[in-house]
């Protein structure tokens, strides 16, 4: 083992060296001690000002709020006994647009009614939906495997994530039973949807008029 | 410093640079520790910053009544549907004589459900269209289809077309109401549907929107605390008035669910737990609430709003 004196040369062993060195260790200390005091400081994360809003998701009610500013796409997707298929609108509404009151297609018959007597906003309207339940159940994902169930969660999951799309579910009444599953895994999920039961065999109407706007909590009608 | 250099003190004498550096080091330590404390917007309890004007007027509105009358007021107009977007939809008569054809072609678009095709028809309309109420309708329709599709800079350059047509004041509100969504400000979102408020005081998603985002808060110094305890009072007195049934406040209530409990929200809390006559639970709700309102220039401001709601509420009581 090599012992190691660290004694400068020339130096005057006495009280001032010693003095000295713990005055420049001392002073060197203080200089360590702010310097890291500031590198704290400066690094540390901001000191929260008042009050903090909530990373976490709160345990809510269901369907999760959506935006109250502006209503989300729509999108309606029919569970049928046979199965889901989703509803083309576009299709009716590219012909409606073009000044016909009704448009057909392999879906169904659409009628739109806008010649109410008093109408408030320029786009009130009434469309009624004659759907071709046959045609819809021939084109229907059968829902009895769990695999298409999760698959539907993971689109409509992704499209109000990706393209802020909602999705409204047309539940046939004999049905229900079929669409549990769907329905707790978007609920699991937390995705925002819609769901109603129809009536197969009749028609279904989607409307924009005053009184919905009293009547829903939520507008997803626009 | 003498007894560094006396002589009568061999320790001190024997180490006076230690001394130096001790106090440099404690001189360092405090000014660092200064560093770490955050800027004081700590404010005397004794002497708080008087509350903003905007602040003492809603109170003594509350106070005098006049703001109840006023939101009563409001609500009273005949066919206001307060919920109802935009104004065309909450007011009777915006816009009457508008040709049928074209009302038939903007439902069929509002039909559509893909926001490609919705902009492709609106566009087609609106082209066609000299300017007037519909063109209004049709460049709000755009704007907002902008908004959900997250093109802020188009929404406004749509909302800027829109102002240029002479409409009712109310629809003015529509316009600052989406000028407000677009903007991630708060501040600025904040004055924005202070102009809407004002605009139209009986729009329901204004006064709501006003409401939620004072209680979130839009800054921490006293005057902006103050002017939104001052919002989060006089939306909650139009909302009580506006309300046709109890699930519209259910909302809003609901909508706290998701804020940190603190001043700002019970003060919302308290305003929506009043306007649907449960004072004493507002008051219960108010009085927790003060007990945990800290020294800060913004909670001078909150604990200058819940205790004039206690007292005036004081009288509400059965």
């Amino acid at each position: 083992m090599i012992g190691i004196r660290l004694i400068r040369r020339g130096a005057t062993p006495g009280a001032e060296s010693e003095v000295g060195m713990l005055d420049v260790s001392a002073n060197a200390l203080a200089v360590l001690i702010l310097a890291t005091m500031l590198v704290i400081s400066a690094a540390a994360p901001p000191v929260p000002q008042g009050e903090v809003r909530r990373d976490e998701i709160p345990d809510l009610f269901y369907p999760s709020p959506i935006d109250a500013v502006l209503a989300p796409h729509s999108r309606y997707v029919f569970i049928l006994p046979s199965g889901l298929v989703e509803l083309d609108l576009d299709a009716f509404a590219a012909t409606l647009a073009d000044g016909e009151i009704t448009a057909k297609t392999a879906q169904g018959e659409l009628t739109l009614v806008t010649d109410r007597r008093s109408y408030r906003d320029l786009n009130d309207y009434r469309a009624s939906l004659s759907p071709a339940w046959s045609a819809l159940a021939d084109a229907a994902t059968p829902l009895d495997q769990g695999e298409a169930a999760q698959k539907e969660a993971d689109t409509a999951a992704a499209l109000f994530d990706d393209a802020g799309i909602a999705t409204t579910y047309l539940v046939a009444a004999e049905t229900l039973e079929a669409f549990s599953p769907l329905y707790w895994m978007l609920r699991e999920a937390r995705v925002p949807i819609r769901w109603v039961t129809v009536t197969t065999g009749r028609n279904v109407v989607f409307q924009r008029r005053v009184e919905d706007f009293e009547r829903r909590g939520r507008q997803w009608q626009r | 410093m003498a007894t560094m250099t006396d002589g009568h003190a061999p320790r001190i004498n024997d180490a006076p640079g230690g001394w130096r550096a001790a106090w440099g080091a404690a001189t360092a330590l405090l000014l660092a520790a200064a560093a770490l404390v955050p800027v004081p917007e700590q404010t005397d309890a004794q002497n708080p910053p008087p509350p903003p004007p905007e602040l003492s007027e809603a109170l003594s509105d509350v106070e005098s009544g006049e703001a109840e009358a006023e939101a009563e007021a409001v609500a009273g107009e005949d066919g206001l549907v307060a919920a109802g977007t935009p104004c065309m939809m909450r007011h009777k008569r915006v816009a009457t004589g508008v040709d049928r054809a074209l009302r038939h072609r903007l439902a069929a678009a509002t039909l559509a459900t893909g926001p490609d095709l919705k902009e492709t028809l609106l566009k087609q309309i609106e082209a066609g269209t000299p300017p007037g109420p519909a063109t209004w309708r049709l460049a709000l329709a755009r704007a907002e289809l902008a908004l959900r599709d997250g093109r802020s800079r188009d929404a406004i350059s749509h909302l800027d077309r829109a102002a240029a047509i002479e409409m009712p004041d109310w629809c003015r509100g529509d316009e600052h109401f989406l000028r407000a969504a677009a903007t991630s400000q708060s501040k600025e979102a904040a004055s924005l549907l202070d102009a809407a408020v004002a605009a139209d005081p009986g729009f329901w998603a204004a006064q709501e929107r006003l409401a939620i985002l004072s209680a979130e808060g839009t800054g921490y110094d006293a005057a902006t605390c103050g002017r939104d305890a001052a919002r989060t009072i006089r939306a909650t007195i139009q909302l009580g008035a506006l309300a046709t049934h109890d699930a519209q406040f259910e909302r809003l209530e609901r909508s706290l669910v998701g804020l940190e409990p603190n001043g700002r929200t019970a003060l919302l809390h308290g305003m929506i737990l009043r306007q649907t006559g449960r004072t004493d639970a507002a008051r219960d709700r108010w009085s927790a609430a003060l007990a945990g309102v800290g020294a800060s220039e913004c909670d001078a401001m909150l604990r200058v709003a819940i205790e004039r709601m206690l007292e005036t509420t004081s009288e509400e009581r059965p």
